[in-house]
């Protein structure tokens, strides 16, 4: 799918400021077809930020550097037309649409994805499939969006909806917050389910239990708005043994703009700031 | 008099005798009007101070030059007679219970199947019943609401003309809706329709009014009284569509007995300045009431409704949902008062109001009071909001690809579902969905 050699998905050198703020300092990050990647770090470090600048919710002003999606900068795009290029987040907190019932919500976004209508027996199979795979009830179609959903639920819903629209992209925000063991289990089995080699995977965490079920190929730590480290899934152990604070003090012991150094043999190693 | 009976005459007491004449009503009748014309003369014009017009606009009301009733219109076989302006609202194959149309101070068209008329129900043009059901209209008309409330209905009580009547007999059910049009093509003429609504013991009725308008500057007065028995079951549904450049003043009020209930649909899309006063008087022990509104206005459209749920008698339940989409300048007042009387005991009520703004200058102010003296109240509770769409509800929709226009037409679908919901007749919902859409531009 992807279009000549240019990874399926760039980010750049990504500044992004809210109200005046500056949250993310320099993000620079590549996932290839096939391939997932959790990026982890400790509250505040930007990693929400850094989904909503991707997905572009109008809060975050991006100030610097750029989002490659297929070797196109979608930076300009509005989040519509992200999506229907095949660019996918699941919500950290999936917000409720009342009046708007979940089936016909799914088959406008099908719709759009897919640039025309999703003729009804096709949609009904696949939505059964979906709903078969997250043990998820029927009912639930009838249901507004995310209202009056468990937790659990409300994340079941996002994996549910990336299933349908099969996006080349995901990005995950913390999908595994507020889930209990079982639930997390469900939901990182549809998200293994979905793995293959056109799609590709962001898996954003504050911790690393969901990591125990979806394996990354690689492991990048945000921390204060820049990647700071970068590895393999031992990385997820390591930090797990060690906690935050072993990152923290990585980062204090070395000058201000040492995080561009720490990350070192990760992906962001191209990034030199002249 | 003869001279007047087509052209309309200036507003003045001999315009309320020209009109009696014209329509051959009976002598108990005229001197109700005539009361009503000094109960008119006497009240004041709305004042833009008080508290009930402060945030209406009165200077752009006004009497002057207005013509008492309009020219007579001619009978027609069905609504495609109507002037090609009204019948493009209307449905000709409608499935309908019945049909009263009136097109300005006629009444043009009546139908009722012929099962219904065998059985005692009457749908009719009022006037006419006036004369041929005398006790049933004699008893019943302004029993609900008085020509002495306010001036505009003072001016209601002289000159009303055409109307309805729906009477059911006791124990009978009629399954399909019953219309009553109210068309108006007449500029700068009164227009003063009323429908009176009596549902007799253990009956059930649905009654839709429709009130439609070519693009004048037209001037309505109404009423609706609905008198529903014990135990008897009455659906109205008021659909509004006049033109943009019609003021409408209506005062709609249900009574009801022991074990009544009544479900009232407000839906209120068209006019320059509407005001309408529902209210519902729960005499009968253990009678509920459901009152849902659905308003859409653009442009600079003013929308001004008075909600009463009064409840007399003890156990009797209320609950009113009203919910508006404001875009462009268009404003929305609910004042909603909630009474629980001292003999009301173990009564329970309830009124939200939600307004969707879709554009800054668009505004809201709900206002819901409750005035209860009873001490053993089951339930009481209100709840207003006031605000624009949700950004964070646009971008998830984006998220999924869905554009920003697109995701705002199915927040406002949404939103107004809620209500849609409530309404257990799949035919009237239908119906509502159809008039929303055209006004939405679908």
């Amino acid at each position: 799918m992807a279009s000549n050699d240019a990874p399926l998905f760039k980010v750049e050198d990504l500044h992004v400021s809210v109200e005046d703020t500056e949250i993310l300092k320099g993000v620079d990050l590549v996932v290839n077809h096939g391939e997932v990647h959790a990026l982890m770090g400790p509250n505040g470090s930007g990693k929400s930020t850094l989904a909503n600048s991707i997905m572009g919710h109008p809060r975050y002003k991006v100030t610097k550097g750029k989002v490659l999606f297929n070797g196109t900068n979608i930076l300009s795009l509005t989040p519509d037309k992200r999506a229907q290029l095949g660019l996918f987040l699941a919500f950290q907190y999936p917000v409720g649409i009342p009046g708007v019932v979940m089936g016909n919500f799914m088959r406008a976004a099908m719709k759009a994805r897919r640039g025309e209508d999703v003729p009804v027996r096709e949609f009904r199979k696949l939505l059964d499939e979906t709903l078969d795979l997250l043990k998820m009830d029927p009912s639930f179609v009838r249901r507004y969006v995310n209202e009056g959903f468990s937790g659990g639920e409300k994340k079941r819903a996002e994996v549910l909806q990336m299933a349908m629209l099969k996006p080349e992209m995901a990005v995950l925000d913390e999908t595994d917050s507020g889930l209990d063991i079982d639930a997390l289990k469900i939901v990182a089995e549809g998200i293994n389910a979905l793995r293959g080699p056109d799609l590709g995977v962001l898996v954003i965490t504050h911790y690393q239990r969901i990591l125990d079920h979806i394996t990354p190929d690689k492991v990048h730590i945000l921390f204060d708005g820049r990647i700071v480290k970068t590895g393999g899934p031992e990385l997820v152990h390591e930090l797990e043994e060690r906690g935050y604070d072993w990152i923290t003090n990585v980062e204090g012991t070395d000058a201000s703009d040492a995080g561009a150094e720490a990350v070192g043999a990760g992906v962001g190693a191209g990034k030199e700031k002249a | 008099m003869t001279e007047t009976a087509t052209a309309p005459a200036s507003l003045d007491r001999d315009a309320v005798e020209a009109l009696a004449a014209r329509f051959g009503d009976p002598e108990w009748l005229l001197k109700r009007r005539l009361e009503a014309w000094r109960l008119f003369e006497e009240a004041p014009m709305p004042d833009a101070l008080s508290e009930e017009w402060r945030r209406t606009d009165v200077s752009k009301i006004s009497l002057d030059g207005l013509a008492p009733f309009a020219p007579a219109r001619k009978a027609i076989e069905g609504v495609g007679g109507l002037p090609p302006e009204l019948a493009a609202f209307l449905d000709e194959n409608e499935e309908l219970a019945g049909r009263i149309v009136q097109h300005d101070s006629d009444v043009v068209y009546e139908t009722l199947s012929q099962d219904l008329a065998a059985k005692g129900v009457i749908a009719a043009s009022l006037q006419t019943a006036a004369r041929e059901h005398e006790e049933i209209v004699r008893e019943s008309l302004f029993t609900a609401v008085t020509p002495a409330e306010w001036k505009f209905l003072g001016l209601h009580g002289a000159l009303w003309s055409g109307g309805c009547l729906v009477y059911v007999p006791k124990g009978v059910e009629v399954e399909l809706p019953i219309e009553y049009v109210v068309g108006l093509t007449a500029e700068r003429t009164g227009i003063f329709p009323h429908l009176l609504i009596v549902a007799e013991a253990n009956s059930s009725v649905t009654v839709i009014q429709e009130d439609i308008s070519s693009e004048i500057a037209g001037f309505v007065s109404g009423a609706v009284e609905v008198i529903a028995r014990e135990g008897s079951n009455v659906r109205f549904v008021d659909v509004q569509r006049l033109g943009k450049q019609v003021q409408n003043f209506t005062t709609m009020r249900a009574l009801l007995s022991k074990d009544a209930s009544f479900q009232g649909i407000l839906l209120g899309l068209g006019g320059e300045l509407t005001k309408t006063r529902l209210d519902v008087r729960m005499d009968g022990e253990g009678s509920e009431t459901e009152l849902l509104g659905l308003f859409f206005g653009d442009d600079d459209q003013h929308f001004s409704y008075y909600t009463r749920q009064d409840h007399v008698a003890p156990r009797t339940e209320s609950d009113l949902l009203f919910k508006s989409v404001l875009d462009d300048s268009a404003s929305f007042i609910w004042n909603g008062v909630v009474e629980v009387r001292k003999g009301a005991g173990e009564s329970a009520a309830n009124q939200t109001n939600r307004n969707l703004l879709l554009s800054d200058k668009a505004s809201a102010s709900p206002t819901p009071i409750l005035e209860i003296s009873a001490y053993d109240v089951a339930r009481c509770s209100h709840a207003a909001t006031v605000g624009p769409v949700d950004d964070e509800l646009i971008f998830y929709m984006q998220s999924r690809g869905i554009p920003a226009n697109e995701a705002q037409e199915m927040l406002v679908d949404g939103f107004f579902s809620e209500v849609l919901d409530r309404v257990p007749s799949e035919r009237v919902q239908d119906r509502v969905r159809a008039v929303l859409d055209t006004k939405l531009g679908r």
